[in-house]
């Protein structure tokens, strides 16, 4: 049975995923083909039209990125209103599934949405960066890509050489719990958005602004807590000298891990605020 | 099409009529397969169990008998048939004089007129 | 009349075999199966007559509780024999299931006899079916009501479905009648898992709302529900993934018959196409009970011969079908039993041949006179 909703969320989500898609390859096929453009031989008029355009592309493309995340999260949430709180809900909530199978399937197609959708764009991204790389590459003859990758390896290896004693933490290890965080925080903002969008439904009449006012309402509440997790650091920053062999990381860790922690909280809540709400709460127009 | 039905009186009581009325007129012959209920049902666009029941009726009067491999069978007794046919025609004709009587007709202008109809 | 008897299902005419649940036409061996069905009738008269005595237990409480609305005192129509019975002893609301036992057949019907044990469970007459785990389960009434109450949360007091206590055998076309608000759809959504009771049960087989139940309930809201993004056919393969005992091809034959095609996008269709479509696919499933919400209402004429005929075709003695609508005079017809409710509560749970020939009228001309404005 999950599986089955997992591939109609799918086929819910592809088209409207497929436009954003557009929208981003076309921002990167601009910037790429401006940066082409771009010739330093050209005479002074000429170069700087073409630095210009790159500047807009470059804004476009930005934009096209904030776009495109927000657009992913806008079409996650808007098909799980349609078909949870709408007139589909009927069809939705006499499937012969638990709301539990409901609510995951739904969770799972959204996580793997945002996923892909930060995958596209680290693609984009790097393509970006080697047709600029190329490209100029092409204007300084006897200098080949290789040489230059390592030429910056030896920088980026200098720079993190001594990372770990500053940083406090490996930078492996520091990537890995980057991921880990950057991941949770994406299922937990799913899942709040989600239970915004449901406990919407408990005004009767206002259905959508309720959820917009729930949303301000949780944020105000992760605002509080952030206060109180970021206690920590700042007792520690008062109350250290200088030269004490205070790293970064070891500053910031104590806030870091208790705000993981107040996010995930929340997300589990939020999970099971769904919940009551698609069983015990549902009231369907 | 569906059978037209007076919406005051019983559903099953004028499905037996109707069908006592095809038996007598040998819509339905002695002897012979009655439709199914469902078909019938579906037919004068009735529920089955009210069909059912009209059969039940039917079949409690004899008219209809249920055998064993063949469903349900028109009664071959063609005597019950004739005096279902007689008691149609009876209450025809009483119904047919007590209104030629209320529009003021006596007996013999009523067969007068009986016999210049029909000849 | 017969005062002792409540309205529903023991008619005076005492005609020993006028059972509407013969169900031996609907086997493979006809007339053999008579035997069985006898009991079946037996039982399901048993279910009844607990109905009627339920209703009379409804109405007590109906009439007891006059602050619910003003208008409670007026719901009893002078003519409503089932209404009138000072001297109904007290039952409690919680009702057991339908025993088989003499007691509780009344009238002509006892002369078919007592249903023997072992063959009491098989309520629609299938002798196939296999008893022990089989023939416990299947002696559950289809639908049961226990004490139902909901209030809405914006609504201070009022109960939209005020105490209502109802056992709905297999087998049956029954007709949920009333006036707008009358609680028909709160009720309709509970039994469906779409609204949590306020205090009471809902039992499906013996079930609570659940995926379980879900399975074997069809539902056609008052709404389009489709999704309008998607093809007829791609909505016939989403019904088949879900529902067991969807059949496609049912559905495709009838699409073909109405003249829908199959290749059509949803939002190009008319309101009166979707409602078409979506009583289709609510149709093409075989299902234990359909409960229909105004199926009728939004579609032509024409249309609407060929859905009733849908539905008496569709017939099969071990489901039910509970259509809710106004066009009462359109489905006369074709039910078997009709539900009046009122200000949330039963008003009256009888047969459309009890309505007639006991009041001479249609149930049409007897609604319009219970519910005069």
């Amino acid at each position: 049975m999950l599986g089955k909703l997992l591939k109609y969320e799918w086929r819910g989500l592809r088209f409207p995923f497929l436009i954003l898609l557009i929208v981003l390859a076309s921002t990167t096929l601009l910037t790429c083909g401006v940066i082409l453009t771009i010739n330093p031989m050209y005479d002074e008029s000429l170069a700087w039209y073409s630095v210009m355009a790159l500047m807009l592309s470059i804004f476009l493309y930005y934009f096209g990125i904030i776009g495109c995340t927000i657009g992913t999260s806008l079409i996650v949430v808007i098909r799980f209103y349609k078909t949870c709180y709408t007139d589909q809900g009927y069809l939705t909530h006499t499937l012969p599934v638990t709301a539990g199978q409901l609510l995951n399937a739904k969770l799972i197609a959204a996580v793997a949405a945002d996923i892909l959708m930060v995958l596209s764009i680290a693609l984009s991204l790097f393509l970006i960066v080697q047709v600029g790389l190329h490209h100029f590459l092409s204007f300084a003859p006897g200098y080949t890509y290789e040489e230059m990758m390592r030429e910056l390896s030896q920088e980026f290896s200098y720079v993190f050489g001594d990372f770990e004693e500053s940083f406090g933490i490996s930078f492996g290890l520091f990537i890995v719990y980057m991921v880990v965080y950057s991941v949770i925080a994406m299922i937990a903002n799913i899942v709040t958005i989600f239970g915004c969008v449901s406990l919407g439904q408990l005004f009767t009449k206002h259905r959508i602004i309720g959820a917009i006012i729930a949303y301000f309402g949780v944020q105000f509440i992760l605002q509080i807590a952030g206060y109180f997790t970021s206690l920590p650091m700042y007792t520690k920053m008062l109350i250290t000298n200088y030269d004490s062999d205070l790293t970064f990381f070891g500053l910031m860790s104590p806030t870091l891990n208790l705000t993981l922690l107040a996010v995930t909280v929340l997300a589990v809540a939020m999970y099971f605020i769904n919940l009551h709400m698609m069983t015990k709460r549902l009231n369907l127009e | 099409m569906a059978w037209q039905m007076n919406s005051e009186r019983p559903i099953y009581s004028q499905l037996y009529d109707k069908i006592l009325v095809r038996i007598v007129c040998g819509i339905y012959k002695a002897g012979n397969r009655l439709p199914s209920v469902r078909d019938l049902a579906a037919e004068a666009n009735v529920n089955p169990n009210t069909m059912q029941r009209a059969f039940a009726e039917l079949e409690h009067s004899g008219l209809i008998v249920t055998q064993r491999n063949s469903g349900r069978v028109v009664t071959e007794d063609r005597t019950k048939i004739e005096s279902a046919r007689h008691q149609l025609a009876l209450t025809q004709v009483n119904s047919f004089i007590a209104n030629m009587r209320e529009l003021g007709y006596s007996d013999q202008e009523i067969m007068d007129l009986i016999q210049s109809i029909v000849g | 009349m017969n005062e002792n008897n409540s309205m529903a299902y023991t008619p005076n005419d005492s005609m020993p075999s006028d059972s509407p649940q013969n169900y031996s036409v609907y086997t493979q061996d006809g007339a053999a199966q008579a035997n069985a069905a006898q009991t079946d009738m037996a039982q399901n008269n048993a279910a009844q007559t607990d109905t009627a005595q339920n209703n009379t237990a409804q109405t007590d409480l109906v009439q007891n509780n006059a602050t619910q609305t003003d208008t409670a005192q007026d719901n009893a129509p002078d003519h409503a024999v089932s209404l009138q019975k000072p001297d109904t002893p007290d039952r409690p609301a919680q009702d057991t299931y339908p025993q088989n036992t003499p007691d509780h057949e009344q009238g002509s019907r006892a002369q078919n006899g007592t249903a023997p044990n072992d063959q009491v469970c098989t309520p629609n007459g299938n002798i196939q079916s296999s008893p022990g785990a089989d023939a416990v389960y299947s002696n559950l009434p289809l639908l049961q009501l226990n004490d139902l109450c909901k209030r809405y949360p914006g609504m201070g007091t009022y109960m939209s479905v005020f105490h209502m206590n109802l056992i709905i055998p297999r087998g049956r076309i029954i007709g949920l009648l009333g006036p707008n608000g009358c609680g028909k759809t709160t009720l309709i959504k509970m039994i469906n898992g779409l609204l949590t009771p306020t205090s009471g049960t809902v039992l499906i087989n013996g079930m609570e709302p659940c995926p379980a139940t879900k399975k074997i309930i069809s539902y056609l809201p008052e709404r389009t529900y489709l999704d309008n993004s998607m093809k007829v056919s791609q909505m016939v393969s989403y019904f088949a993934d879900f529902y067991e005992d969807f059949s496609p091809e049912k559905a495709y034959a009838m699409l073909g018959a109405l003249g829908i095609s199959s290749d059509a996008r949803l939002k190009t269709l008319s309101k009166g196409t979707k409602e078409k479509v979506q009583l289709i696919l609510v149709m093409s499933r075989q299902a234990d009970l359909y409960i229909l919400d105004e199926p009728i209402a939004g579609v032509d004429p024409a249309a609407r011969d060929y859905i009733l005929r849908t539905i008496i075709t569709n017939y099969n003695p071990n489901s039910t079908i509970i259509l809710s609508t106004h066009l009462i005079s359109d489905i006369e017809n074709v039910l078997d039993d009709v539900i009046f409710m009122k200000n949330g509560s039963l008003m009256l749970y009888t047969s459309v041949d009890s309505i007639r020939s006991q009041m001479g009228k249609s149930v049409d001309t007897y609604f319009r006179e219970v519910y005069a404005c």
